[in-house]
């Protein structure tokens, strides 16, 4: 098993930036002058954050990411192009309703901004001022190296300065829990006792996946590279927060406790799996607890229900005890709230969800419709997951009795797409022309 | 309750694939037995996403009065839940000595392992192309399936144990049938 | 549940297609509606159907085979027996079913019930090794348990929270066999 190249691919994939950089940046680009676009990659490759440790850590970082009509548009050769999987090159929006984007959430509704992107630029930074500054300099480059503008999105973590994890608009902590990776030096090796690391090859391309081979990438520009799917997922909090107090009928326990049967964490990160009846703020400060759980002890879901959020999205020994099975289908999370932001005419909260793999069909849109969009998979008929699920049929919290709860969805998909981070190589490749 | 858009509807796939004769003779000498055998299907059966799955050979076109075919053909033919390539995944990952039991003479057959080529090669050989395919209940999962058979047989037994109790009495056994039946609900 | 269920066996029957036809039988497979139009949906002892057009064989050398016509396979799952199967299926075979089979060779039409089963037990490729996911019901059975098991959710749901009394006036009131 050769290790990752750690020089060649972008940073923040395997391993994430850290809480240090709490302020974000979404830039969506178009490349509307080829020959001067490519000239402005060209000038920034020494640039892009590479995923080798820091010797000092930088204000900021840079990285590029573009959908498949962006590598055309930048004039990557048709050869190559067609060695793409299909779920990259027809993009998100072609598979709408794959990941349930219909009603409020269909495409015909999304922002104009986040439709027809070729580039996305991504910037991570320890201050707003810094990410501000970055984004005003790369908005005047872009515009000056034939890079059309389509959309800004400022985000930023929720939460106390110094704490290891923000918050989300729902008000629970968020990015608790990520992939370890099977290579001690490009990623977390083992995060906890329970966890079972995951090949490389899941993630970024040119290493054995757990298959047992390569995954499919096109030649010269694939290696080290890493699909990114991009989502803007608007939060109806109030909605949310009202709807729970309806079906807890006012009585604040039992809103806190259906909030986290739905979730399956407490507000503070506390698992249901090590703590179903209340939360445990001196234990949830410990990073390894929060996360060093399984499911396999709990087949009936009566601490964590069998449809709760994080149960789906990262089922870990409840399909098979060696996690073979869900760790065929991991994500490495990389999104970040963003907030109303009058200056960037947003009027709106969500999250900016973000994540990498090396098969976009094989791990984020299976997550999203056949872990979340419904449950056969965990023996619960066509239940889907409260969170990020259809808004049909309903949630069962399992019990003495069951709680049933209606689907609503609160959150509405504004817009997105599939991206590829190419490997710096690949990046001076496609640069070259 | 109308399915969410995404469920898994019921899929078919149809593969062929030759195999060396020797293997087809020691198949049509095992089948008969495997066929009766719970233990050998037991794992299969716990993937739980099978509806029906067959397989058969054939060695020459049936009924044209043709020469044989210079090779025997398993016919394998399957209705499922899911995805194809999921499919596949999972019989590599939970039963590679029953995939070796039944392709293990086949043409080209690269093993259950690594899970990725063995996938590669049943997805290389099914059949592509103008195909029918219906399902009487196309998305009602083989669990979904069980749950409903199930619910049905335990939901007819309290419909008779619930008649002429008050309301109380009714409301603690109604509870009692949600609390034991939650997971065909 | 009642005695029966799905045929373990299934039928699975390999059709040479006529030469030439090829393209005008693939054709009229694209045009078969779906779901409930599909020309299986009149049989109802049918959990499952297929026609696939196979364009040929590929040997152990990846190379087609020659002199292996275009073959059409049809495939199905349903209760009966497979004679009262085929029976059933002649006797109601949708005329585009039939406009199918026309393209295949020794096809000799829906006139004849025996000789149509014939031909296509003729051609039968017996299953060797089966999976029946759910042996004992019929199909007719799985659609009313389904059915039954979205109207005890949706009762359940509805129902949650009420009082003994109001409980029981909605469970009086439900219509279990036909819905609300």
């Amino acid at each position: 098993m050769s290790p990752v190249a750690q020089q060649d691919v972008q940073g923040n994939i395997l391993c994430g930036y850290g809480r240090t950089y709490r302020h974000g940046l979404f830039l969506f680009l178009r490349v509307d002058k080829p020959d001067a676009a490519r000239g402005w990659l060209r000038q920034r490759l020494t640039e892009i954050t590479t995923a080798l440790p820091w010797v000092e850590a930088p204000l900021a970082t840079l990285n590029v990411a573009f959908t498949f009509e962006g590598l055309r548009a930048l004039g990557v050769a048709e050869p190559l192009l067609d060695r793409f999987p299909s779920d990259f090159r027809q993009g998100m929006r072609e598979r709408a309703a794959l990941l349930g984007d219909v009603g409020p959430s269909d495409p015909d509704a999304w922002e104009e901004g986040l439709i027809g992107v070729h580039m996305l630029v991504t910037v991570s930074a320890t201050g707003p001022e810094i990410r501000d500054k970055r984004a005003d300099e790369l908005k005047t480059e872009a515009q000056a190296h034939g890079l059309g503008f389509k959309w800004a999105q400022r985000t930023a973590v929720l939460g106390e300065e110094g704490e290891n994890f923000g918050f989300e608009h729902f008000g629970f902590r968020d990015g608790i829990s990520q992939p370890s990776i099977r290579d001690p030096n490009a990623g977390p090796w083992r995060r906890t006792k329970s966890d079972v690391p995951v090949e490389p090859g899941e993630f970024v391309l040119g290493y054995e996946d757990e298959g047992g081979t390569l995954p499919p990438a096109p030649p010269v520009i694939g290696a080290n590279g890493s699909f990114l799917v991009v989502r803007k997922l608007e939060q109806d909090v109030d909605g949310f927060w009202a709807f729970i107090e309806e079906q807890a009928g006012g009585d604040p326990d039992r809103r806190e406790w259906l909030a986290a049967k739905i979730l399956g964490r407490w507000k503070d990160g506390t698992p249901l799996a090590l703590s179903p009846d209340a939360p445990d703020p001196e234990r949830a400060e410990d990073l390894g607890w929060l996360d060093d759980f399984t499911y396999a002890y709990d087949p009936e879901g009566l601490d964590c229900p069998i449809g709760a959020h994080i149960r789906r999205t990262n089922p870990r020994d409840s399909i098979d005890r060696d996690w073979r099975f869900t760790n065929r289908h991991r994500i490495i999370r990389r999104g970040m709230p963003y907030s109303p932001d009058k200056d960037e005419g947003e009027d709106k909260r969500g999250l900016m969800f973000a994540c990498y793999q090396a098969s976009i069909e094989r791990q984020f849109e299976f997550v999203q419709s056949q872990w979340c969009g419904d449950g056969n998979a965990f023996g619960l008929g066509s239940d889907p997951d409260f969170i990020v699920g259809p808004e049909a049929g309903k949630m069962t919290i399992q019990g003495r009795p069951p709680t049933f709860v209606p689907m609503r969805r609160y959150i509405r998909t504004r817009g997105g797409d599939y991206f590829f981070a190419p490997g710096i190589a690949a990046l001076g490749q496609i640069a070259g022309g | 309750m109308t399915a969410p858009p995404g469920s898994p509807t019921i899929s078919p796939i149809t593969i062929i694939t030759p195999v060396r004769r020797p293997w087809s003779w020691w198949l049509r000498l095992t089948w008969p037995g495997s066929d009766r055998s719970a233990f050998i299907k037991a794992p299969i059966l716990r993937l739980s996403f099978i509806h029906a799955a067959h397989w058969g050979l054939f060695d020459r076109i049936p009924a044209t009065g043709s020469d044989p075919l210079p090779t025997p053909y398993i016919l394998f033919q399957s209705n499922f839940d899911g995805r194809a390539f999921e499919y596949a995944e999972a019989f590599a990952l939970e039963m590679p000595w029953r995939i070796r039991g039944l392709w293990a003479g086949a043409h080209g057959f690269p093993g259950p392992n690594p899970p990725n080529r063995f996938v590669r090669y049943v997805l290389s050989h099914a059949v592509e192309g103008p195909f029918h395919y219906y399902a009487r209940y196309p998305t009602g999962t083989v669990r979904t399936v069980r749950s409903a058979l199930a619910l049905k047989e335990s939901f007819t037994r309290f419909e008779r144990k619930a008649a002429g109790l008050d309301a109380d009495k009714f409301a603690e056994a109604w509870r009692e049938f949600l609390t034991r039946e939650q997971r065909n609900l | 549940m009642t005695q029966g269920g799905i045929n373990p066996a299934g039928l699975a029957v390999l059709l040479p297609v006529l030469g030439g036809q090829e393209q005008t039988l693939g054709a009229r497979l694209e045009a078969l509606p779906d779901g409930d139009e599909s020309p299986f949906a009149t049989l109802s002892s049918t959990h499952f159907a297929r026609l696939v057009l196979v364009p040929g064989l590929r040997d152990a050398a990846e190379r087609v085979v020659p002199g292996v016509p275009a073959l059409l396979f049809f495939s199905a799952e349903f209760d009966l027996p497979v004679d009262g199967y085929l029976e059933a299926l002649c006797a109601l075979l949708p005329p585009e079913v039939d406009e199918i089979f026309e393209l295949c060779g020794g096809y000799p039409g829906a006139a004849s019930p025996p000789r149509f089963k014939r031909w296509l037990l003729d051609h039968r490729v017996p299953a060797g090794f089966s999976i029946q996911g759910n042996p004992g019901a019929t199909a007719g059975e799985v659609v009313e348990s389904l059915a039954l098991r979205d109207r005890i959710i949706e009762f359940a749901v509805r129902t949650q929270g009420l009082e003994p009394e109001a409980l029981l006036e909605a469970w009086r009131a439900q219509d279990w066999r036909n819905g609300a």
